[in-house]
């Protein structure tokens, strides 16, 4: 096993963070072209991509490329300024960082500058990410959660394997579907049933932890030196966020990340954040997920 | 001497420039949410803090129209994202005034309305986030 890893990993996290960021690039660019209807434009941008990375494959190597990507996403963006989701903005992020350190002539400066800026990315996104959870009302009080957690848009995977509370929840989601068909100006409010008792405080630990790992993640790399733990904080952080929720296409943004900031020498950490990417990247493909 | 100054300075912002970026950017989102943005947008990496825009209701009344045929309309349909994702008081306005320009209808109220859930009665209903008044 450590010949075989060995010899797999001897390449810079750059190469692999390359790949994966022009296959996430070109998911998201289908799907844009896919909902824009563009017609027969699409059909020609598609072609002209698959082409472009066919027979020069060196460009995706060159910063002009990730500059370019990056400079298309802003212009989408900036239409879409209050529409787009946040994993969008990542990955203009992401373009950004690789543009910057494709940049540096000498790749060991290539792969100094992108662990940083992973690094930071990945601070700012996960901190962030859980500040804005403690400003709002609806998530303090445990409205917003309760109310996920009980139409069952969070822990699908592990619901899926309670039907009776699954049962509950399918109730829950039409009696909220039926009250939205009556005017709200009529002030009508209805009751939502619960699960057990031992599910929903498992669920609130659960969540808790998630959020405690998100806030505390940037201050663990302070506290904790060893890059072993730290990466595996990460792992566990990106999987905890996965069995709440199925975001396939930010999860996988994040876990490139992951793998850039990575120090090369932890073979087994950095086979763990790609079989993570490319599990994540099937489920995109077949539908499955939030992408 | 210059030259080597440029240089830690394009080794600075190499380093700090994209985190120091998404960090204006996420502070300038909190500015629009005070404003009346969802947090789920604006590049404030807020997903998963509060209630989705797409879990809120528009309703539209004016005296002088049905209120179901009214969403039927174009300019409901092209307004009804920025409603939901954006409910402040210029986005109302603006689709007001397409709005009773497309119906004929001389005044209209746009309410805006998201969950209002109880966590601890479980008591589910609507409360309104925004009421904007044309006419």
């Amino acid at each position: 096993m450590d010949k075989l890893l060995n010899s797999s990993f001897k390449a810079n996290n750059i190469y692999h963070t390359i790949s994966f960021s022009v296959a996430i690039l070109s998911v998201f660019l289908f799907h844009e072209l896919k909902n824009n209807e563009l017609g027969i434009i699409a059909y020609l941008i598609c072609f002209c991509v698959l082409a472009g990375i066919c027979f020069i494959p060196k460009f995706i190597f060159k910063p002009i490329f990730w500059i370019l990507a990056t400079g298309l996403l802003s212009i989408a963006l900036y239409f879409e300024v209050y529409q787009a989701a946040n994993h969008h903005w990542v990955l203009a992020y992401l373009c950004i960082i690789l543009g910057i350190s494709l940049s540096f002539s000498k790749i060991d400066i290539q792969e100094k500058v992108l662990r940083d800026n992973a690094k930071i990315l990945l601070w700012v996104i996960m901190f962030f990410a859980g500040f804005q959870k403690l400003l709002s009302n609806n998530y303090c009080s445990g409205s917003y959660f309760t109310y996920m957690f009980l139409t069952d848009s969070f822990f699908q995977p592990i619901i899926e394997l309670i039907p009776e509370v699954k049962d509950i929840f399918a109730h829950n989601i039409k009696s909220i579907s039926k009250l939205n068909s009556i005017d709200p100006n009529t002030g009508t409010a209805i009751r939502l049933l619960a699960p057990p008792i031992w599910v929903s405080i498992s669920a609130r630990i659960f969540a808790f932890i998630v959020l405690l790992g998100e806030i505390m993640f940037p201050f663990l790399y302070f506290l904790n030196r060893n890059p072993k733990l730290r990466n595996l904080s990460l792992i566990l952080l990106i999987w905890g966020i996965f069995l709440t929720r199925l975001e396939t296409g930010f999860l996988s943004i994040v876990a490139i990340l992951g793998y850039a900031h990575c120090p090369t020498e932890l073979y087994k950490i950095r086979l763990t954040y790609l079989v993570s990417i490319l599990f994540f990247f099937v489920l995109i493909i077949f539908g499955v997920g939030y992408e | 001497m210059n030259h080597s100054l440029l240089k830690h300075i394009r080794y600075f912002f190499s380093l700090y420039g994209v985190g120091i970026g998404t960090t204006l950017i996420v502070l300038n989102q909190l500015i629009w949410v005070s404003d009346g943005l969802t947090r789920w947008r604006g590049g404030g990496l807020g997903m998963y803090s509060d209630f989705h825009p797409n879990s809120r209701q528009i309703t539209i009344i004016t005296p002088d129209c049905q209120v179901e045929d009214l969403k039927e309309g174009k300019v409901f349909n092209k307004w009804k994202p920025l409603l939901l994702h954006y409910p402040n008081d210029d986005n109302c306005k603006k689709f007001s005034q397409e709005f009773l320009k497309e119906t004929g209808a001389n005044k209209v109220y746009v309410q805006i309305w998201q969950p209002s859930f109880n966590p601890n009665t479980l008591v589910y209903s609507r409360s309104l986030l925004k009421q904007y008044y044309h006419g």
